[in-house]
């Protein structure tokens, strides 16, 4: 490994550093200050993609190296999700590293030790300090979860410091993810203070600090601020780092490389890392850049020289192509391994062999329910390259992915994850303006809140007063939990207290739910992931608030379920009202179903006769669908539709190729399925099928495609026929 | 273009077979060649379990009528089990239903 300070490496090498002398030589005069037990918590501030954490990571790596400082490495994003037992995560973290750091064996980074093993482990490495980090995680374990924890455990690390005489440096990665009850809790002012086990955390924005760490906190705290490189810095960086590795490049490329870094100098070492030939970091604008510079080819040989050797068999890396495709559509990059089969249609010997062969290459991870493509996100914007390059052809599940995930940006299911991302962030807003504020209680009775406004009731109305929060999560705790795919909108630990007694922590679970006809068993499933996740014990048995916000109105039905499983439910109005009562910014309504104004999109898609080819159309259109967010049977009443459509356009079809064209686009609220074949016109279309009549012989497409959807239509064209088939988006059909 | 597959497992005088991928014409011909060929070995009783076929279309499950007349013929039986919403919703459009059980399980064909 490189010493620091050096400006450029002398090979490609993702531990090296790569610039940033300056910030270097404040990060050693830290350390040194340190050592003479002067140790002085900072921040490092820096935007988005700056190299915050690249350098902290490295820094991190440097110190345990060096063996003087022992550095605790935490990257808070991760427990944002697992509030609940946040305190024992962060102490078993510190556990594990500091045994690390002693036995001289980064390995044991990568190998969760048994409780009972770590715990002897650490004894014999450090005496009476592992005596303690062992105590203080069993502690923990037993009692895990809410602000007390902690705070005990944020403490951890300067006792043990101390006890142990060792110097410790907490290095704390995206301190903007968390709330300041949480920030204050993980970092008290004596924790601040401390000289021996000082900190240095990494956050977006300056402006963040007091809200972080609290205001009184943030006067202890130095602040480094992270520049980007300059653009003839960053320029100079990325040729010197493609000439080291072997490459020369244009100035396109360059210019493309150092506006995609923005200036970072640890992300302009991963680009050209990739264009060189190893697995790195990269974008679509970037790849697309490269390849006019002639930097593509580069980057494909590279990947089909691994593909090659990780898998031998040609059809294994056609197969092995096509799951790449479907992960890497899904915004996670991975998939269920049982909707992966479902929509590959391939042996599933196949799909195992080519699974690992990805594994082989270091492509994927297959869990036990899932497979994840790890890391490149160069690969997203290779792969179907890749495919042509070697198959000569774009494969129709390629196709049909690009197809439809190019054509339907800014659709309405998209449109929803966005608004729900953004969602969730007000909503954390509004948490953090809870503490005391007297509310009245129906804001959370969407029932009793109708009935006040629908009786115009001016009387006097029950309050409640809201706890003090003290940490605030939000996303897929089910990825951090022991039952994934659970998702929630927010979890919030507070503590509630009576008049007279001692204030209790209380877990507040929210998750935003469509509503509609189908209210009554979202609310069920909601009760039930809940219980759940206190069966697993990842919430406890009691003292937990189930919010469900109605993204529309319940029914009766559906306020009678609420009741009857005692959820605390709000509607948009009650949402508003309350965000106004609070003074905080309101949480943005949902977006409605697709409105007249919403601009039109398409899919085109041409098919040759080929035996089973009408099955592209189907996936064409499944893809669309789900983009779309139609449910289930919906989308497959409209695949048997379509394949329906297509078989009788072929029988129909007079051209030589008979090729038949699809059109599928969304006009206002109705999703058009054109299919056009060139050929004899159908002469009319046949009455709905009479229930029961049975079936003999070919003649059943058309009364079936009537039975299928909304609308059909035959309209004859000079050279053939179109078949338009229309499905209504409004309503309870779709979502 | 499209993988189609199945399985057999005879027992006791019965076959299950498991189908997997789109049933389309040629498909609908694999199994028909395939019950044909158990009808030739004794075999009388069939389930055809669909619930790994996500899509069929209207040519399949005419052969699939042709199949369920030819076992009956011959004193057999012919069920479906494990249909997807979406396919037994078209089995009842086509009236299969009145010649061939539509089972949730292939144990229901025990009941």
């Amino acid at each position: 490994m490189a010493e620091p300070g050096g400006e450029f490496p002398g090979v490609l090498e993702p531990e090296r550093f790569f610039g940033r002398i300056e910030e270097l030589g404040l990060l050693r005069r830290q350390a040194r200050s340190l050592l003479r037990g002067l140790g002085r918590s900072g921040v490092l501030c820096g935007r988005p993609g700056s190299g915050k954490t690249e350098l902290l990571r490295q820094w991190h790596k440097t110190l345990f190296r060096e063996g003087e400082i022992l550095p605790f490495w935490y990257p808070l994003r991760h427990s944002l999700f697992e509030q609940a037992t946040a305190g024992g995560d962060l102490v078993a973290a510190l556990a594990l590293q500091a045994l690390a750091f002693k036995k001289r064996a980064p390995g044991l980074l990568d190998r969760p030790l048994h409780p009972v093993e770590l715990a002897g482990a650490l004894r014999t490495a450090w005496g009476d300090g592992g005596v303690l980090l062992a105590e203080a995680l069993a502690g923990l374990e037993q009692r895990p979860g809410g602000p007390e924890a902690l705070v005990r455990a944020a403490l951890v690390p300067h006792r043990f410091a101390a006890l142990t005489g060792t110097r410790v440096l907490c290095l704390f990665d995206d301190a903007g993810n968390l709330d300041a009850a949480t920030g204050e809790g993980l970092w008290p002012e004596e924790a601040l203070a401390s000289s021996i086990a000082p900190l240095l955390a990494t956050l977006e924005d300056e402006n963040l600090v007091p809200r972080t760490f609290g205001q009184a906190s943030a006067s202890r705290l130095t602040l480094e601020r992270l520049a980007p490189l300059s653009i003839e810095a960053a320029s100079r960086l990325a040729r010197s780092l493609a000439r080291i590795g072997g490459l020369e490049l244009g100035e396109l490329a360059v210019a493309a490389l150092v506006e995609e870094s923005a200036g970072s100098p640890y992300y302009l070492g991963a680009l050209v890392r990739a264009l060189a030939g190893e697995p790195g970091t990269g974008t679509l604008d970037v790849a697309r850049a490269a390849a006019a510079a002639a930097c593509d080819g580069e980057l494909a040989r590279y990947w089909i020289e691994l593909f090659a050797r990780a898998m031998p068999d040609r059809r294994t890396r056609a197969v092995a192509l096509e799951i790449l495709i479907f992960c890497l559509r899904e915004e996670s990059g991975s998939l269920d391994a049982g909707r992966l089969a479902a929509l590959m249609l391939k042996p599933a010997a196949d799909i195992e062999s080519a699974l690992a062969g990805l594994t082989r290459a270091g492509v994927v991870r297959v869990g036990f329910a899932s497979v994840v493509v790890d890391g490149d996100p160069v690969l997203r914007d290779v792969v179907q390259a890749l495919y042509r390059r070697e198959f000569g052809r774009m494969s129709p599940a390629a196709v049909v992915a690009s197809l439809a995930s190019e054509k339907v940006r800014g659709a309405p299911a998209l449109r929803r994850r966005r608004w729900r991302e953004s969602a969730r962030v007000a909503l954390r807003g509004m948490f953090c303006a809870w503490a005391g504020q007297r509310v009245p209680a129906d804001c959370f009775d969407a029932a009793a809140f109708r009935e006040r406004r629908d009786a115009a009731a001016d009387g006097a109305v029950d309050e409640m007063t809201l706890p003090r929060v003290i940490s605030v999560a939000a996303g897929r705790i089910g990825e951090a939990v022991s039952l994934p795919g659970l998702e929630v909108d927010a979890l919030v630990w507070a503590l509630r207290g009576e008049a007279g007694a001692p204030e209790a922590d209380v877990a507040w679970v929210v998750r935003f739910l469509p509503g509609g006809s189908g209210g009554c068993e979202q609310l069920a499933q909601f009760e039930r992931d809940i219980s759940a996740l206190q069966m697993a014990g990842e919430l406890p048995a009691t003292r937990v608030v189930r919010w469900a916000i109605l993204e529309s109105p319940l029914d009766g039905a559906g306020e009678l379920a609420a009741a009857r499983l005692r959820l605390s439910t709000s509607a948009w109005p009650q949402l508003a009202s309350l965000a106004q009562l609070l003074g905080v910014a309101p949480v943005p309504p949902p977006p409605g179903p697709l409105a007249a104004a919403e601009p039109d999109f398409e899919i085109e898609l041409v098919i040759p006769r080929a035996a089973d080819v009408e099955l592209v159309a189907a996936r064409a259109l499944e893809q669309l669908a789900e983009n779309l967010a139609i449910d289930a049977l919906a989308t497959g009443r409209l695949k048997m539709a379509v394949v329906e459509a297509c078989i009788n356009a072929f029988e129909h079809a007079g051209a030589a190729d008979g090729r038949v064209r699809l059109v599928f686009s969304v006009r206002g609220s109705r999703l058009l399925m054109r299919v056009e074949n060139r050929g004899r016109p159908l002469a009319s279309l046949p009455p709905r099928a009479a229930a029961g009549r049975e079936a003999r012989g070919r003649g059943w497409g058309l009364t079936l495609i009537r039975e299928l959807v909304d609308e059909v239509a035959l309209e004859p064209r000079e050279d053939g026929v179109s078949l338009v088939m229309v499905k209504h988006l409004g309503g309870g059909e779709h979502g | 273009m499209a993988s189609f597959t199945f399985t057999t497992e005879v027992a006791a005088g019965r076959a299950i077979i498991r189908t997997r991928g789109y049933l389309s014409r040629a498909a609908g011909e694999q199994l028909e060649q395939e019950i044909v060929r158990l009808l030739g070995g004794g075999v009388s009783r069939f389930i055809v379990n669909l619930h790994d076929t996500d899509l069929i279309n209207s040519v399949g499950i005419s052969i699939l009528i042709g199949v369920i007349e030819r076992v009956r013929g011959q004193g057999g039986d012919l069920a479906f089990s494990e249909l997807t919403p979406v396919n037994e919703e078209i089995f009842r459009i086509m009236g299969l239903q009145r010649h061939a059980r539509m089972l949730r399980s292939d144990a229901e064909a025990e009941a």
